[in-house]
């Protein structure tokens, strides 16, 4: 399937997903079509982190079924989701303390690419991750995400700790990926204001999906 | 002194020891870096590569070269692959705690000797292939240097180098390290973090194969000595932190020599048993040492990885949201069981009660191991050591004819204190580095106390006369186990168990509801000490002696491996436990109990809670 043509890059079909003994999604349809941002809102505990976690193929649903580009995924493990374009940004700090920058980037493209996106990461290329400040953590992190050109963006919270800057450019390219026909999914408290009116809102509430649809109708409502 | 030539000439001859203890260094550091596992059962890989070698060399009447290919490029590498796949695999799936993950090592360590003893038997072996013939060339100024010395060194330098190499400029080298330096972030990056953890092992059975090929020639080769000469080059990966390549080859190579230059001291007086002690022991000593120099520097030391940090937050953690550890089921009917399996020995011919006199010794030691590790999540494996120190200030105070009540008492007193005493250092420890510390010591007391002519020569131990006969005696060590359970019993009912469950569940949390900590453990930490010692006690005035080989380091992680088995957090389970470690070996050939513990620990990972999760399973309510 072409990532122009529309379609969807990844479905959730009623998934119910345990962590020990609690259910954190009692049956929850998330939708990611291609071509479209879309955001999952809600409150600390509704169950967003867990989407995102279902969809990257770190949690894995007892009932229920993970679809990417219409092939069934349910059991596929993390590893094999990111070959297939299902790239996640974990909300902690998501960079390897024993690598360097340049590697870290490495492992998903060629660095200076990123460079290009992020100029103020050339002059961090030789130094480990874990000197850096968490905001330019974060970015290392976006920028490797973004390196590895995924069909599905997954990002948790991403503005954490970024300068206004690099926000306000992070927020251009998601949309330019939208509008190249990508996916891509972010979790928010509300949905921001930056959000395209044809932005697919999943509304969480204590692990179930209480409304969907777009932004642009919230809004008017 | 004698002239200084003669130290140089040292120094080359512990030059082959030093370097296979880099090397097993080297493959400690590397196999935890990428499987986040620190690999116990590499003593038994290496004994087990080194009776096969000798299989296919002298039995089958292999070329040298051809064994070794076979042996150390395809089987133990392969063995490696298997182990990841079929145990350890699984267990990092469900990131499990730190003690399955330990127990799954001494399941590992423990079958593999048991497989060896079992295929080629017990006699020591002393015609052992070497790889490179032992040849020397003299230098210049006369001194002799070996071949296989140096050949020996220049493996371990260019497989470090090669390493290093490879971790830098390789793409699979930077996949990797960033597997350990964070797993799951890794598999989101498109890492197969499982076949790296597959070529971790697969290397570090490698080098475990190739450590007891080069040390063999140099020992007896029989399957307890080599494991645990293997287990005590822990000390070089200990002393490298678990990360530092150079410092490991550094480290081995120091003491290898240091081992060597020591023999050439050689003084006289009073202290010479002891230096001797010390010299033969050397890797032990550091083992000590380096487990007992604060790990704080190494930043997040305990929080990344794949282990954590805290103790067993997992295991035998009840799914049925019984809040204590003690439920009304564990105290119900198997309580009733486990009373009538110990009562019946009462009613037996008196060859009956001899055969079972150490069923209620050894319950207190696994008893000590369901308080610490259970129920303070201290992953202990230093219980037997108290045991033995038990044992042994009873046969002291026998041999000077105290009352054996009183030497009990004192006894049992005396190893809460040194539980207390030497719990201080330990107990500030967490996970992976508790376990070290408290290995080590055991590894300790065993070398330095136990197995020492200066502190067991020429004890006696006999039994009161009230208590001359088996079913007195056994009667009495009911008594006394009853006392222990009731004391387990009152510590999980109180404030205190309320304050320990806290403690493993959430060790921030505990101190954040107002739990002092460091008291709780060290507490228990005492407790259990006392409890083990009184173990020791009664082992001791069971068998009428003294035996350093009980209490070897080895047999207290059997030990602490049957008691996870059984369920760590079930005192029922500790009891029965006994009576199938004894029993096992009473009716099959020794050693069976080890090769049913073993293989069992190895499935750890299939086996949440252990048999006693299994049954409450199984028995609703």
């Amino acid at each position: 399937m072409s990532p122009s043509t529309g379609g969807l890059a990844a479905e959730l079909h009623g998934v119910r997903v345990r962590y020990g003994r609690v259910e954190r999604l009692h049956g929850v349809d998330v939708r990611c079509p291609n071509g479209r941002v879309g955001f999952l809102v809600g409150r600390n505990g509704s169950g967003r982190s867990t989407v995102l976690a279902t969809l990257a193929g770190l949690a894995h649903p007892y009932q229920g079924r993970v679809t990417v580009a219409g092939r069934d995924v349910t059991t596929l493990a993390a590893h094999r989701r990111a070959a297939l374009g299902v790239v996640l940004v974990p909300d902690r700090r998501a960079v390897f303390s024993t690598l360097t920058v340049a590697e870290t980037l490495g492992l998903s493209g060629p660095p200076e690419r990123a460079a290009a996106r992020f100029p103020e990461l050339t002059a961090l290329f030789g130094r480990l991750c874990t000197d850096l400040s968490g905001g330019q953590q974060q970015l290392v992190a976006l920028a490797r995400a973004l390196l590895a050109e995924p069909a599905l963006l997954l990002l948790d919270e991403p503005e954490r700790g970024l300068a206004p800057a690099v926000v306000a450019r992070l927020r251009r390219l998601l949309t330019d990926r939208a509008l190249a026909g990508r996916a891509v999914l972010l979790t928010a408290r509300t949905v921001p204001r930056w959000a395209p009116d044809d932005a697919l809102v999943h509304v969480l509430e204590r692990g179930r999906l209480v409304w969907l649809g777009e932004a642009g109708e919230l809004r008017q409502g | 002194m004698a002239d200084p030539g003669l130290a140089i000439d040292f120094a080359l001859a512990g030059v082959a020891v030093g370097s296979a203890a880099a090397l097993s260094g080297v493959g400690l550091v590397v196999c935890y870096r990428l499987t986040g596992v620190l690999n116990l059962a590499q003593g038994g890989i290496a004994v087990f590569i080194a009776y096969l070698l000798r299989e296919l060399v002298v039995v089958r009447g292999w070329p040298v070269g051809w064994g070794a290919v076979l042996c150390l490029l395809v089987v133990a590498p392969g063995l490696g692959v298997l182990l990841q796949l079929a145990v350890f695999g699984p267990l990092q799936r469900r990131q499990a705690a730190i003690g399955e993950v330990v127990v799954a090592c001494v399941g590992v360590l423990v079958l593999l000797i048991g497989a060896v003893a079992a295929i080629w038997g017990t006699t020591p072996l002393t015609d052992v292939p070497s790889l490179v013939p032992a040849r020397t060339v003299t230098l210049p100024g006369g001194h002799l240097l070996r071949v296989d010395a140096v050949a020996q060194l220049g493996t371990v330098l260019v497989i470090a180098v090669a390493l290093w190499a490879i971790g830098r400029w390789t793409g699979f080298g930077v996949r990797a390290r960033a597997v350990s330096a964070d797993p799951t972030l890794a598999e989101l990056a498109g890492v197969n973090a499982g076949r790296v953890a597959a070529a971790g092992w697969a290397f570090g059975s490698f080098t475990a194969g190739l450590v007891g090929v080069l040390l063999a020639p140099l020992v007896l080769l029989d399957p307890y000595g080599l494991p645990l000469l293997v287990m005590e080059t822990l000390a070089v990966a200990v002393a490298a932190r678990l990360q530092s390549l150079p410092i490991a080859v550094a480290v081995g190579l120091a003491l290898g020599i240091g081992q060597s230059e020591l023999t050439w001291l050689h003084p006289g007086g009073t202290l010479g048993p002891l230096l001797d002690a010390v010299q033969s022991n050397l890797f032990a000593v550091a083992l000590l040492v380096a487990a007992l120099v604060p790990w704080g520097f190494v930043e997040g030391f305990t929080e990344q990885g794949l282990l954590g940090g805290g103790g067993v937050p997992q295991l035998g953690r009840r799914r049925g949201g019984d809040a204590g550890w003690g439920s009304s089921w564990g105290w119900g009917w198997a309580t009733a069981v486990c009373a009538l399996a110990l009562l019946t020995p009462l009613a037996l011919r008196a060859g009956g009660v001899r055969a079972v006199l150490t069923v209620p010794a050894l319950a207190l030691i696994l008893l000590s191991v369901v308080l610490v590790t259970g129920g303070g999540g201290l992953v202990s494996l230093g219980q037997g050591a108290f045991a033995g120190l038990g044992a042994l200030a009873a046969a002291l105070l026998a041999s000077g004819r105290v009352p054996v009540g009183a030497a009990l008492v004192v006894t049992v007193l005396g190893l809460a204190t040194a539980g207390l005493l030497i719990g201080r250092p330990v107990v500030h420890r967490r996970g992976l580095v508790l376990a070290l510390v408290t290995f080590a010591l055991a590894v300790g007391l065993s070398r330095f106390v136990f197995e020492q002519p200066y502190a067991t020569a020429g004890l006696t131990v006999l039994r009161p006369v009230f208590l001359r006969g088996d079913h007195a005696f056994y009667a009495a060590e009911l008594a006394v186990l009853a006392v222990g359970a009731l004391l387990v019993a009152a510590v999980r009912r109180g404030r205190l168990g309320r304050a320990l469950v806290a403690m493993r569940d959430h060790e921030a949390g505990a101190w954040a509801a107002g739990v002092a900590v460091p008291r709780v453990k060290l507490l228990v930490f005492g407790l259990g000490a006392g409890l083990a010692g009184a173990g020791g006690v009664l082992l001791a005035l069971g068998g009428e002696a003294f035996d350093a080989s009980v209490f070897d380091p080895v047999q207290g992680l059997l030990w602490f491996a049957a008691v996870v088995v059984a369920g760590v957090d079930s005192a029922v389970g500790a009891v029965l436990a006994a009576f199938a470690l004894v029993g096992l070996d009473a009716a099959t050939v020794p050693g069976m109990s080890a090769v049913v513990v073993g293989a069992l620990a190895a499935g750890a990972g299939r086996l949440p809670g252990g048999l006693a999760g299994r049954v409450r399973r199984a028995v609703p309510g």
